[in-house]
C-alpha cells in the first residue's frame, strides 16, 4: 500500500480513513511482513467483499430501474419495495443444482466461470479508492487493467466452447470479434489520459486532476472538447466491453438463447453475473479515475467555481420543479413553508458534501456512471452485428484516433 | 525459503505443467486453453522478478491478441472436435540428444558456470543482500521501469522501434489484402 500524503494540500481531503490507511500499514510493517501481509489481505477480502455487495444491489437496482422506465413495479414482495430481494437471490442460486451437460468438456466447462471471475474481480487491486485505500498502486495501472482484461475475454470464450452448445459457440465467437475490435477505441482514448498525465498510474491520473476549482480540474471539463469526445468513446466502447445492452451480441437472447451462458446453472451461472456486474463497475471506476476526478470532491461550497455554479444551479431548478410539482399535485398550502424546507435540505445537502469522505465521493461518481448505463440498457435496442463492427471501426477508431493526434499537438505546444 | 521462492515455484509450476499439457494433450482446444495459463505464468513470474511493464505487456500481447487469435482459428475450423492429434513419440533418441544440446548451448550462452558458483542472473538475492547490493550499487534499484524501458525505446533504440512498427503494419495490410473479397 502506497501512502500518498505530500500530494493531498487541501484539509478536507484528510479524511479518517485515509489517515487510517495510511499510518496503520507502516505501523504494521514494523511487526514484520507477516502481520503487513495479512493486513493487505483482509483489505483485499474487504473490496471482494464490497464488490459483492455492490453486484446484489446493482441487481435489485436493475429491476427497479428497469421496471420504473417500462412503468411497472419490479419486485414488491420481499421487504419494502423487494429490498430484501437482494439478499434472496444469491441463496436461490446456491441452492440450485449445478448442472453438467453430458457432452460439455467437463475440466474447462467446470473451470471458466473461475477464470472470469478471477480476471474481473484482479483489476480492483489498482483502482485508487482514496489517496490511501489502494491495494496496490503499481506504475503500470492503467495497462494493468487493460491486460486483465484479456483473462475475462479467454474465459468467456471457453465457457462458449466447452458447452459444446450451438448457440454457445456463435456467442464465443462473437465475444471475440466484439471485445478484439473494441480494445482499440477504449485503448486510444485512455492513451489520451496517460499522453496528458505522464504516467500510467490511476492514482497519479487523480491526483492530476486534483484542484482546488474542483470540478474544472477534472480532465472532462479541462481542454473542453477533446476529453469529452475521449470519454464518449471510452464510454461506448467500454459498454461494448462489458457485453451491455445495447451491445450485448453475446448473449442475445432473441438469436442466441443465453449465449456462452445457455449451459450453466446455479452458483457457476450467477459467477458470469456476478463477473458482469463486477466489470460494469470496472469501466464506471475506469471513467471515473481518467475523466471525472476519482476521489477528488466536489468544491460547491467554495463559492464562484464551476462546482458552486453547478451544484447550486441545478439545486434551484430541481426546488423550483419540486415545488411546481407540489403545488400542481397536491393542495397548495404551505407553500412557503416548503421553500424553507427544500432550502434547508439543499444546504444540509451542500454541508454534508464537505465531510464526505473521498471513498464516497469515487463510489458516488461510479454508480452515477452505472446508473447510465442502465439507463442505456432499458432504453436503447440492441444493433445488428454488422452494424456494431461499423460503429468500432469507422466511426470510433477514426474519431479516437483525430482525437490522439489533438492531444499530441496540444501536448507538444500547451506544456 | 522466503516469501519469493514460494511465488516462484508455484508459478513454474504452473507455467511447465501447462506446458506439458500443452505438449502433449490430444486436442487441440485443450492445448490452446492450457497454453492461456502457461503465458500467465511466464507473466507472473516477469512480475515477480519486479518487471511489471513486461508482465502486462506480456499479457496483452501473448494471451490478449496471439492467444484469441489461435482461439478464434480454432473455432473457425471446420470439425475441428473431431479432430485427433497424433502425439506420437517419433525420433525420440535424436530429439532428445538436439534438445539437451541447444539447451546447454542457450545456458551457456547465457553465462552460467562463468564462475565457479552460479551466474549472477540465476542468484536468488535474500532481502538483506538486496538491500546491501543497493547500497553498493552493484545491482541499480528496480524503479519505474516503464519510465526508463519507454525512454530508451524512444531515444536510443528507435530506429528499431520504428523498423518494427513499420513491418507490423506492412504484415497488417498484406494480411488485409490477401483476406478481401474482390469487390469490383
Amino acid at each position: 500500500m502506497q501512502p500518498v500524503t505530500a500530494s493531498v494540500g487541501a484539509p478536507d481531503l484528510k479524511d479518517r480513513l485515509d489517515v487510517l490507511l495510511t499510518y496503520l500499514p507502516s505501523f504494521l510493517s514494523s511487526h514484520g511482513e507477516i502481520v503487513s501481509a495479512v493486513f493487505l489481505l483482509i483489505v483485499a477480502l474487504a473490496v471482494l467483499l464490497g464488490v459483492s455487495v455492490y453486484v446484489c444491489l446493482a441487481v435489485w437496482l436493475e429491476r427497479k430501474i428497469s421496471a420504473d422506465m417500462q412503468d411497472r413495479l419490479g419486485p414488491m414482495r420481499v421487504g419494502w419495495h423487494g429490498v430484501v430481494q437482494m439478499l434472496v437471490d444469491p441463496v436461490k442460486l446456491a441452492l440450485k443444482e449445478d448442472l453438467c451437460p453430458g457432452a460439455a468438456d467437463r475440466p474447462f466447462f467446470m473451470l471458466a466461470p473461475f477464470v472470469v471471475l478471477a480476471a474481473s474481480f484482479a483489476t480492483f487491486a489498482v483502482m485508487p479508492f482514496s489517496a490511501a485505500f489502494i491495494l496496490a498502486d503499481l506504475d503500470i495501472g492503467v495497462l494493468y487493467v487493460a491486460s486483465v482484461g484479456a483473462g475475462v475475454l479467454v474465459g468467456l470464450v471457453m465457457a462458449g466452447w466447452a458447452s459444446n452448445n450451438k448457440w454457445a459457440l456463435f456467442s464465443a465467437i462473437r465475444t471475440i470479434a466484439m471485445l478484439v475490435s473494441y480494445e482499440i477505441p477504449v485503448g486510444l482514448s485512455i492513451v489520451t489520459v496517460v499522453m496528458m498525465v505522464g504516467s500510467l498510474s490511476t492514482q497519479k491520473i487523480v491526483l492530476a486532476q486534483l484542484s482546488d476549482a474542483g470540478m474544472a480540474g477534472w480532465h472532462l471539463f479541462r481542454f473542453p472538447p477533446v476529453f469529452m469526445v475521449s470519454f464518449l468513446v471510452f464510454f461506448i466502447a467500454g459498454l461494448a466491453e462489458v457485453n451491455r445492452t445495447p451491445f450485448d451480441l453475446a448473449e442475445a437472447d432473441s438469436e442466441l438463447v443465453a449465449g456462452f451462458h445457455t449451459e450453466y446453472s446455479g452458483m457457476r451461472w450467477s459467477f458470469f453475473f456476478l463477473a458482469e456486474y463486477a466489470d460494469m463497475l470496472i469501466v464506471s471506476m475506469l471513467g471515473t479515475v481518467l475523466y471525472l476526478g476519482g476521489w477528488a470532491p466536489l468544491t460547491v461550497t467554495r463559492p464562484l467555481t464551476i462546482d458552486f455554479w453547478v451544484f447550486w444551479g441545478m439545486a434551484a431548478l430541481l426546488a423550483w420543479y419540486l415545488h411546481w410539482l407540489w403545488t400542481r399535485i397536491y393542495l397548495p398550502r404551505g407553500e412557503y413553508g416548503l421553500i424553507v424546507v427544500q432550502t434547508a435540505i439543499l444546504i444540509a445537502i451542500a454541508l454534508a458534501l464537505l465531510v464526505v469522505p473521498s471513498l464516497a465521493w469515487f463510489l458516488i461518481k461510479s454508480l452515477a456512471l452505472i446508473f447510465v448505463m442502465m439507463w442505456l440498457r432499458w432504453t436503447l435496442p440492441r444493433p445488428r452485428i454488422d452494424q456494431l463492427m461499423y460503429l468500432c471501426w469507422k466511426v470510433l477508431i477514426p474519431v479516437a484516433f483525430v482525437n490522439l493526434f489533438v492531444v499530441g499537438v496540444m501536448r507538444l505546444y500547451w506544456r | 525459503m522466503e516469501a519469493i521462492d514460494l511465488i516462484f515455484w508455484i508459478l513454474a509450476l504452473v507455467t511447465c505443467g501447462s506446458a506439458v499439457v500443452v505438449a502433449l494433450s490430444p486436442k487441440l482446444i485443450h492445448s490452446v486453453f492450457a497454453l492461456f495459463f502457461a503465458l500467465l505464468g511466464v507473466a507472473g513470474l516477469y512480475a515477480a522478478l519486479g518487471a511489471d511493464f513486461l508482465a502486462a505487456a506480456q499479457v496483452i500481447v501473448y494471451i490478449g491478441g496471439i492467444l484469441v487469435l489461435l482461439i478464434f482459428g480454432v473455432m473457425l475450423t471446420n470439425r475441428i472436435g473431431q479432430s485427433h492429434l497424433p502425439n506420437e513419440l517419433t525420433h525420440g533418441v535424436s530429439g532428445s540428444i538436439l534438445a539437451a544440446l541447444v539447451l546447454v548451448a542457450v545456458l551457456r550462452f547465457a553465462g552460467a558456470w562463468r564462475d565457479s558458483g552460479d551466474p549472477a542472473w540465476a542468484r536468488t538475492y535474500r532481502s538483506d543482500e538486496v538491500s546491501q547490493l543497493a547500497k553498493t550499487e552493484r545491482i541499480p534499484a528496480v524503479k519505474n521501469t516503464t519510465m526508463t524501458l519507454g525512454v530508451h525505446l524512444l531515444t536510443t533504440y528507435v530506429v528499431p522501434f520504428e523498423v518494427a512498427s513499420v513491418v507490423l503494419l506492412v504484415a497488417m495490410i498484406g494480411a488485409a489484402s490477401i483476406a478481401r473479397k474482390e469487390v469490383d
